[in-house]
């Protein structure tokens, strides 16, 4: 194979030496070297992709003078040798792509912008039209590994093939991909794993096993371990007092332990990276010091390094019972800034609007769309005071991880 | 080496060359399975033999076995019953049963031609290939270089463990 690649570059090089002169400068070389000036191939094999990445002329380069950079020779898909195996290389070049046929015949050179129809192509000098060459294929060819990985199933078969190399391993963590992948399945998210439920062992790492409803059995899902730092050591009394919620691949988990301040933790378990909160992230909660429960709202932010989070709202429940018989208040997002809180005992609601502080408490007729009268056409009831809550109970919340569109 | 895809006279032919200088003659229709040859074909039409110098003879050859396969399935003939779905799968899984050095070499063929059928196809075989494989058997499969040191997958494989379990 070494011997091929020598002998490419040396054809390369002498073939193109009359029309460009600077290609007797040519070099191969690894990623991440300059070309070697002297022309001397610096290749050594085996190669696999991404190694050899490019051949450059040193010249043109400085002159900046339509600089001919060959960006990537090796093919994504197998290495090297399977390219030259093809007994063909295409070569791409910043400017115009070369075709370089078998015999050591340019048999086109074209220019990218110009599309294949009547002004074809402009011939290498000397040269006629005798044959219409192939443009370039319909993707890059490092999606196309994306796209092998995108028909493996389950996620666990997939994650597995991070260990095969650097190039597979960035590959299987990047969100693009993931998006990409569940276009090609057609589907939302990569399964739903719930119930589910954490446990440590006797060196206090956590672990997180859910139930696959489409494979029907329990399977373990990613460490936490990742987040050490931040989560608390267990005490299997209190654990109980972790909320924890999922969206989307996210998992929010409230590691505090009551009554210290509320410490929260977002994190994207399949790319094990604490996540980074693009907008503003609520989070509502009801609390329990001493006899006392309180209702509190926290933002939540990402710096990058650090989370931090401040009380928007903190305001004692005026009756009722404790929360060890249930938690009466649910929230749900009604705006960017408008958080709408539901008493699901009482069937009340009020609209607090974050951006004040304290926040605003609001009745429940208030004049706005969301409390307009249903039309005659809907039958979804709205809380106009007339209907009861059930969906919102607490009670009902079932926690069920999944992957989706944020992995 | 001359290929014969479904013959009907009527149809115009379309030559096309690999990169060991061979020579295919194909109905257009099998061609036009490829969206790269159709946008060709459409432009400059078919007297011109199109050059595909990234594919050699017996890639092209078995590019072209399928595509006229599939061009013929979307035929219809009064004397014979229409192909049906299971029996595609059933060609195509036949198609797909090769060497994986081989539906390499197809992968490639099929996104250089734009064939996106044949693409979806050999990727989800090359996927039933790798699947439930170990890391080192896949490096050697594909010829993958491992490049971690050995840090580094210790680490991966800290992180990952639970894909395992």
């Amino acid at each position: 194979m070494l011997n091929t690649l020598s002998f490419l570059v040396e054809w390369v090089t002498s073939q193109f030496k009359d029309y460009f002169p600077s290609w007797g400068e040519v070099g191969l070389c690894r990623k991440g070297l300059e070309a070697n000036r002297t022309g001397n191939s610096i290749a050594e094999g085996p190669f696999t992709r991404n190694e050899v990445s490019r051949i450059t002329t040193d010249e043109k380069d400085r002159s900046n003078n339509g600089a001919l950079v060959v960006k990537e020779v090796a093919m994504d898909i197998g290495n090297v040798e399977d390219t030259l195996s093809y007994g063909n290389v295409s070569y791409e070049i910043s400017e115009d792509p070369f075709c370089v046929s078998d015999d050591g015949k340019c048999t086109q050179y074209q220019h990218p912008s110009k599309h294949f129809g009547t002004e074809a192509a402009t011939t290498m000098p000397n040269e006629t039209i005798s044959t219409v060459v192939v443009p370039s294929g319909m993707m890059p060819l490092r999606e196309l590994d994306e796209e092998v990985f995108s028909h493996i199933e389950p996620m666990h078969e997939l994650i597995k093939l991070r260990l095969v190399s650097r190039t597979w391993k960035e590959a299987i963590s990047s969100r693009s991909f993931f998006e990409k992948r569940l276009r090609v399945l057609g589907r939302t998210t990569e399964g739903t794993f719930g119930p589910s439920f954490f446990t440590t062992d006797d060196s206090g790492d956590w672990h997180w096993l859910g139930f696959n409803r489409d494979l029907n059995k329990w399977v373990t899902l990613p460490s936490l371990n990742f987040a050490r730092n931040l989560l608390p050591s267990l005490d299997p009394d209190i654990f109980k007092d972790h909320m924890v919620a999922a969206a989307d691949g996210l998992l929010c988990i409230n590691v505090a332990n009551s009554p210290s301040p509320q410490k929260l933790v977002i994190c994207n378990p399949l790319t094990q990276k604490l996540v980074e909160c693009a907008g503003k992230v609520y989070v509502f909660t009801e609390q329990e010091v001493g006899r006392d429960v309180f209702l509190c709202i926290h933002e939540f932010q990402w710096t990058g390094s650090m989370a931090l989070w401040s009380e928007v709202m903190k305001r004692k429940r005026l009756a009722g019972r404790g929360l060890s018989s249930y938690p009466e208040n649910t929230c749900v997002a009604l705006s960017e800034h408008e958080l709408c809180l539901f008493n699901t005992v009482e069937h009340t609601m009020e609209l607090v609007d974050v951006r004040n502080s304290p926040a605003r408490l609001l009745p429940l007729n208030v004049p706005s769309p969301l409390f307009a009268s249903p039309s005659s056409s809907s039958s979804f009831c709205f809380p106009t005071g007339r209907c009861r809550f059930h969906t919102l109970n607490p009670i009902n919340f079932t926690f069920q991880p999944t992957f989706g569109r944020h992995v | 080496m001359h290929f014969q895809g479904s013959p009907n006279m009527a149809e115009k032919r379309v030559k096309l060359i690999s990169s060991d200088n061979d020579e295919f003659e194909v109905d257009e229709a099998v061609a036009f399975e490829s969206e790269t040859l159709r946008n060709m074909i459409q432009d400059t039409g078919t007297n011109v033999p199109i050059s595909i110098p990234n594919v050699s003879s017996d890639i092209l050859a078995k590019v072209l076995e399928y595509c006229s396969y599939h061009a013929e399935t979307m035929e219809t003939h009064d004397d014979k019953p229409p192909i049906t779905d299971a029996q595609i799968r059933e060609w195509d899984a036949d198609f797909v049963d090769v060497h994986p050095a081989t539906l390499y070499s197809l992968i490639l063929a099929a996104n250089y031609l734009n064939i996106k059928n044949l693409l979806d196809l050999i990727c989800q075989a090359v996927a039933n290939n790798i699947r439930g494989k170990t890391a080192v058997e896949i490096r050697k499969i594909l010829h993958i270089q491992d490049d971690f040191t050995y840090e580094e997958e210790m680490e991966i494989r800290r992180e990952t463990k639970w894909a395992f379990d």
